[in-house]
């Protein structure tokens, strides 16, 4: 066997194995997704939560530096807040729900034990 | 030994193979939440940039290596070049640089499946379907039309024709990687786009992903053009750095959308506004760069940079067409989601200047477009090709470039959904007098050209509101905090480095338009001189001392030598040279080549370029340039490139707190 096929042969077999193997892996199923978009949506709503924090202090500081009237700063102020807590409320509810989802699969993995 | 040739074609075809698999396992994966088969088709597109890479390092081994019998080795290498142009070869010629392209974009894919392997699992299915869509295109195009391990069918030969002499000089190095970082960096955000559009996810989330991704394409955009202006200044011999040519254009005009979509994904951000439009950006952006690709690559106009006519043109014209459909198709379904429910509160906002901005700039990006396409269009719709030229395109860019330098100044200095008459007067009285006198200044002692005036006048409006910017947020932390000015600074940049780094950039800005107003005091002249003539151009006298020749096996050289006195005093020398690269092939001709010499200063430059020489009575024909503060276009991007690093610089302290 030449060296090139040889070389082409290992890589190949060596490809095949990374690229086919998630799918011989036991219950990567929608579950799996499910987790994954609940994690995702959580981190999605975080984010959230600090770019508003942060629009909030640029909120504050051109309003010192006299860039916005009393009226617009009191009124994006309002807007922003309530976006804010808005936010901290889904968070607090995803939060829960995830602790809920959580409890439930540990009762049931116990009785399942059990 | 290994054949390389074999090699690296089973390995395009096997990289082909994979990234059409994942093209397709993802898009079925995200329909059908099948976490297997996306995790599947993400190792595919991996295991598919594995292999181009092995593809480049074969190519990469046969440049080195001197492997003449392919047929890209023979074109653009030969046995006396340095190793470096070499290695450089691979993005020399239209084969090769493909390759470079799609190894980029590999590199690209990998890296952005591995930041987001684990965040917006909505959009990555169809993140893997975009990016496999466009390596697999690119791959395509190597397996068929563009091979760059074709071999020679008539055998080996001994030597290769050498790379072409105007590209052997250190900016080859440089230049085109960071164009193509640039060019193929804009298919993440594309990736993003699309799948955003695909999933129907179309909130704030996917324009926070890929921020960041077109700030580091934006940015390599800006090195690359200003790395490609330079090089043109100092190699090609005319005695300008832009001469609005289809390749140079090709880089500008994405460029000019990328920096719309910088700014409008701000007020996305502040106000939820401009969805759809940002959307177009970054589809426009994409096929912006695919344009460009196209232009150079196909042949269809005229250039210094463009490759020879070549078959890939039909191929790059379908995928453009297969990807505007698909993506506008998906922009028209989602638009009912599209749809902004926030309105301009009043045209007198900082919202409406960046929307301003964003019309100047993507009309400014229309506009070259249509003069870059026009001889194509003319030629393809009359038979008759119209070359449209400089000035066509200096009539159109001057206005409209005055413009986006004015709304540089504005767009900062007013607020957000609607400023006051009050406001506008704080805000705006200093720098608009400053403004007004810096015109009156340059109208009585400098020039009377109108776009001149407004010039100057344009860069210190907006000199003076990014100095309030800074000085206004300083004095406000000594104030609210007791810092010192030097801390007050540092932590003010710190802190907000988006905007305060943006000021950075804008100041790049205004010291590159200064440098472009130089040009309307520019003196040229095209001389033909014999050994001690002298002459005198505006303060310079300039005379020609002698020529001397000499050869060495690569090259023959001929060089020029002037004295130079200025207002009467000895000022320098100079000595351009004319270079005659020899071939390595026997029976072919040396190819000529310029190099130029410039006398830089801050005030002007001196430049000389020797056009031809004629041994019999040691006769020249030169061309000498005087070109006021072309330096500051240079200085004014090193500003650029360090406001943009400020930007992009990670958030170490954040990050750590969090």
């Amino acid at each position: 066997m030449s060296p090139t096929i040889f070389l082409f042969g290992v890589l190949f077999c060596l490809a095949g194995w990374f690229v086919f193997s998630p799918l011989f892996r036991d219950s990567q199923t929608d579950l799996n997704m499910i987790l994954d978009n609940t994690i995702d949506s959580q981190k999605a709503l975080q984010q959230k939560r600090s770019e508003l924090m942060l629009t909030l202090k640029e909120l504050d500081f051109d309003f010192e530096m006299g860039k916005l009237s009393k009226e617009d700063y009191v009124g994006l102020k309002k807007k922003f807040e309530a976006e804010t807590i808005d936010i901290l409320r889904q968070i607090d509810f995803e939060k829960s729900s995830w602790d809920k989802f959580q409890k439930q699969i540990d009762e049931k993995l116990g009785t399942l034990r059990a | 030994m290994l054949n390389i040739a074999n090699l690296g074609n089973w390995f395009l075809h096997l990289s082909a193979f994979l990234a059409f698999y994942a093209a397709v396992t993802s898009l079925l994966g995200g329909k059908l939440q099948r976490k297997d088969w996306i995790l599947s088709s993400r190792n595919a597109l991996w295991s598919s940039a594995g292999f181009v890479f092995v593809c480049t390092l074969l190519l990469v081994t046969a440049l080195v290596r001197g492997d003449f019998h392919l047929e890209y080795v023979f074109q653009y290498t030969n046995s006396t070049m340095p190793l470096f142009y070499k290695v450089a070869a691979l993005w020399g010629g239209q084969n090769g640089s493909l390759l470079w392209w799609l190894t980029i974009l590999s590199i690209f894919s990998s890296v952005a499946l591995f930041k987001h392997r684990k965040t917006n699992q909505n959009l990555y299915p169809y993140v893997i379907t975009t990016l496999a869509v466009v390596q697999f295109f690119f791959l395509v195009l190597m397996i068929f039309p563009a091979n760059p391990f074709a071999e020679l069918p008539f055998g080996m030969f001994k030597d290769g024709r050498g790379l072409n002499p105007l590209l052997q000089n250190y900016y080859m190095i440089i230049h085109p990687p960071s164009l193509y970082l640039g060019y193929v960096g804009m298919t993440v955000p594309f990736a993003f786009g699309m799948a955003a559009l695909i999933s129907g996810k179309l909130d704030n989330e996917w324009i926070m992903q890929i921020r960041k991704w077109t700030l580091t394409a934006w940015f390599f955009l800006s090195i690359g053009n200003l790395l490609g202006a330079s090089w043109a200044y100092e190699v090609l011999g005319w005695g300008g750095y832009w001469a609005w040519d289809p390749v140079e254009n090709a880089a500008f005009m994405p460029w000019l959308t990328a920096s719309a979509f910088l700014h409008s994904v701000i007020i996305q951000e502040k106000r939820n506004m401009l969805k759809t439009w940002n959307i177009i950006l970054v589809i426009l952006s994409f096929m912006l760069t695919l344009t460009g690709t196209f232009m150079t690559r196909s042949g269809i106009v005229s250039s210094v940079h463009a490759f020879a006519q070549s078959d890939i043109g039909s191929y790059f014209f379908v995928f453009l067409v297969f990807c505007l459909v698909v993506s506008v198709g998906l922009l028209i379904y989602r638009l009912p989601v599209l749809k902004s429910k926030s309105v301009f509160d009043s045209m007198i906002s900082r919202e409406s200047a960046f929307l301003f901005n964003n019309l100047m700039l993507v009309g400014a990006a229309f506009a070259i477009l249509w003069g870059t396409l026009f001889p194509v269009l003319s030629e393809y719709v009359r038979g008759v090709k119209i070359s449209i030229g400089a000035p066509y395109f200096n009539k159109i860019m001057i206005p409209i470039g005055l413009m986006l330098l004015l709304l540089t100044g504005i767009g900062p200095m007013i607020p957000w959904r609607k400023a006051t008459p009050e406001q506008l007067k704080k805000n705006f009285i200093w720098p608009v007098t400053m403004s007004v006198l810096t015109s009156i200044f340059v109208f009585l002692v400098i020039s009377h050209k109108p776009y001149v005036v407004a010039s100057f006048s344009f860069c210190m409006f907006v000199l003076c509101t990014i100095y309030f910017e800074y000085s206004r947020g300083v004095k406000l932390r000594m104030k609210n905090l007791n810092e010192d000015p030097g801390t007050a600074l540092v932590r003010l940049v710190s802190k907000n480095e988006r905007r305060y780094g943006g000021y950075v950039v804008h100041f790049g800005v205004v010291l590159m338009f200064v440098g472009f107003t130089g040009s309307a005091f520019k003196v040229e002249r095209e001389l033909q001189m014999l050994p001690k003539d002298v002459v005198k151009i505006s303060d310079y006298t300039f005379r020609y001392d002698e020529a001397k020749p000499f050869e060495n096996s690569h090259k023959e050289v001929v060089s020029a030598h002037f004295s130079v006195w200025k207002n009467g005093e000895p000022f320098t020398y100079s000595s351009p040279a004319r270079v005659f690269y020899k071939s390595q092939i026997q029976g072919e001709p040396a190819q000529p080549a310029t190099e130029v010499d410039i006398k830089r200063g801050l005030k002007e430059d001196l430049y000389f370029a020797l056009l031809s020489f004629e041994p019999k009575d040691q006769s020249i024909f030169v061309k000498i340039v005087i070109n006021p503060l072309v330096e500051f276009i240079w200085i004014g991007g090193l500003f650029l490139i360090l406001g943009t690093v400020i930007v992009m610089w990670p958030k170490l302290d954040r990050k750590k707190k969090a």
